[in-house]
């Protein structure tokens, strides 16, 4: 593990599936219709509470991405603080890393003829603020955390549906959802 | 049609490099050795056609990859992109094949120097085939893109040189000897790219859940069967029959028509049924 590697930690006990992450960063950064960054999926592997458990995923800061392995113009590069970022400028529509990344996180536009993802909001994270979809999470269940010195007793790797985390170390944690209690009025 | 123009650069550029590949395996022949101004002829048809085949290709590449004026920026990722070894090698075996072409007209081709062409040329085809290796793809992540792209090298290769036979001066001058062999080598090769072709729907079939699926999209296609059955079983066929013919005739191109359609058709839809990791699956 690097000095420092930021990262998402997803509380999805928490995440109610509003899609204000989602909708937050595609208005930060005037995404098209067909782009998301960030993308809200129904949790329907092994969930505890069934049709009310969600999974929130952007671009996960690999700590080996496929995106940088593959892209032919060198557009990825890994910062010191882990974050994945792209040079747009350089991009040249070949769609490689939007294939290459199992988690889906580089989005093709038709539009523009390029790939694009989440860079973590690293201008926001140089003024000191949250990136967009944690700052407009209402339930708090989205956080950046630095995985270097994150440590939660109830955090794990993986959950069941996501992709294989061994392919590219993604800087992701998750919170599995608990099970809700059901309480009965006696008869 | 998303995949149309990366179908049609792999299967041609494939099928210039087997066709350069193929000829300089008949140099080891006796009949080269005895009829070399016409197998020297052949040779300067074979690249010119192949170099521009492989332009042609590379320019409908273009569609895909950089539109067309960033498409240099490809030469960036030469320190880790398969993709970029992929297009830098394409590039010099068309570029080579035009010169050897041109450096040819002395009537003497050098055996060393289109043995590195070959090289080069399966090293673009090889390339060609990691690129699509990726562990985003299960069913492509143990290689088998790289056998089946080599296959189809050799083996459009074969039937392009066969039918080159049938409608050349010099490659009816050399058909006699070299046709019956020619004819057994692209069987061979045929039947080895149908093996691999079942092996890799098999293999998928037998893999991960995303595998699973592109293995059902790809062999409950209409595309798959009439690959079998027109695309490769028939030219098989076709050529089992050339083989035991003493005279080239019209026939002789019919394996290579049939062959290069099933490939494009293979190809297509190799790339569009590719099923990659998901969240959520």
């Amino acid at each position: 593990m690097p000095n420092k590697q930021l990262g998402f930690h997803h509380n999805m006990d928490l995440c109610i599936g509003c899609k204000a992450c989602q909708m937050a960063c595609k208005n930060e950064y005037e995404l098209e219709a067909e782009v998301n960054w960030r993308r809200v999926y129904p949790y329907r592997e092994n969930p505890a509470n069934p049709e009310r458990n969600f999974l929130s995923v952007a671009c996960n800061h690999c700590e080996n991405p496929e995106c940088a392995r593959v892209c032919p113009v060198g557009a990825y590069t890994k910062r010191e603080d882990g974050i994945v970022v792209q040079n747009h400028e350089k991009c040249i529509g070949c769609r490689l890393c939007t294939m290459a990344c199992p988690y889906g996180a580089a989005r093709y536009s038709p539009k523009h003829r390029k790939a694009s993802k989440c860079e973590l909001c690293k201008d926001r994270l140089d003024q000191n603020l949250d990136p967009a979809c944690v700052a407009a999470c209402p339930m708090g269940a989205l956080k950046l955390v630095d995985l270097a010195t994150f440590d939660s007793p109830t955090a794990v790797r993986s959950v069941p549906g996501f992709p294989d985390s061994d392919i590219t170390n993604p800087s992701i944690r998750f919170t599995p959802p608990v099970a809700g209690r059901q309480y009965r009025r006696d008869a | 049609m998303e995949w149309l123009s990366l179908t049609l650069f792999t299967v041609l550029s494939e099928a210039a490099i087997g066709l350069v590949l193929v000829w300089w395996l008949l140099g080891f022949s006796g009949a080269a050795v005895t009829k070399v101004t016409a197998y020297t002829r052949l040779g300067r048809t074979i690249l010119l056609s192949s170099g521009l085949l492989t332009g042609l290709s590379m320019l409908i590449s273009l569609e895909h990859l950089g539109w067309p004026f960033s498409s240099p920026r490809v030469l960036m990722g030469l320190g880790h992109s398969w993709l970029s070894w992929e297009v830098v090698l394409t590039g010099i075996f068309a570029v080579g094949a035009l010169a050897l072409w041109w450096l040819g007209r002395s009537g003497n081709i050098s055996r060393m120097i289109s043995g590195l062409l070959v090289l080069v040329g399966l090293g673009a085809a090889f390339t060609s085939g990691m690129v699509w290796s990726m562990p985003s793809v299960p069913a492509n992540a143990g290689g088998f893109p790289v056998l089946l792209f080599l296959a189809t090298t050799l083996a459009v290769g074969a039937v392009l040189l066969l039918a080159l036979f049938a409608f050349t001066a010099d490659g009816k001058a050399l058909a006699p000897e070299m046709a019956g062999a020619l004819s057994l080598l692209a069987l061979g090769a045929t039947l080895l790219a149908g093996a691999l072709a079942l092996g890799f729907a098999g293999a998928a079939a037998h893999g991960s859940p995303e595998a699973r699926h592109q293995a059902t999209a790809m062999t409950s296609s209409g595309l798959h069967m009439a690959r079998l059955l027109a695309g490769l079983l028939l030219p098989a066929a076709l050529l089992g029959y050339l083989a035991r013919q003493p005279k080239r005739s019209a026939l002789s191109a019919l394996p290579a028509v049939l062959l290069v359609a099933g490939e494009i058709a293979g190809r297509f839809l190799f790339f569009s049924t590719m099923t990659f990791t998901a969240v959520g699956g």
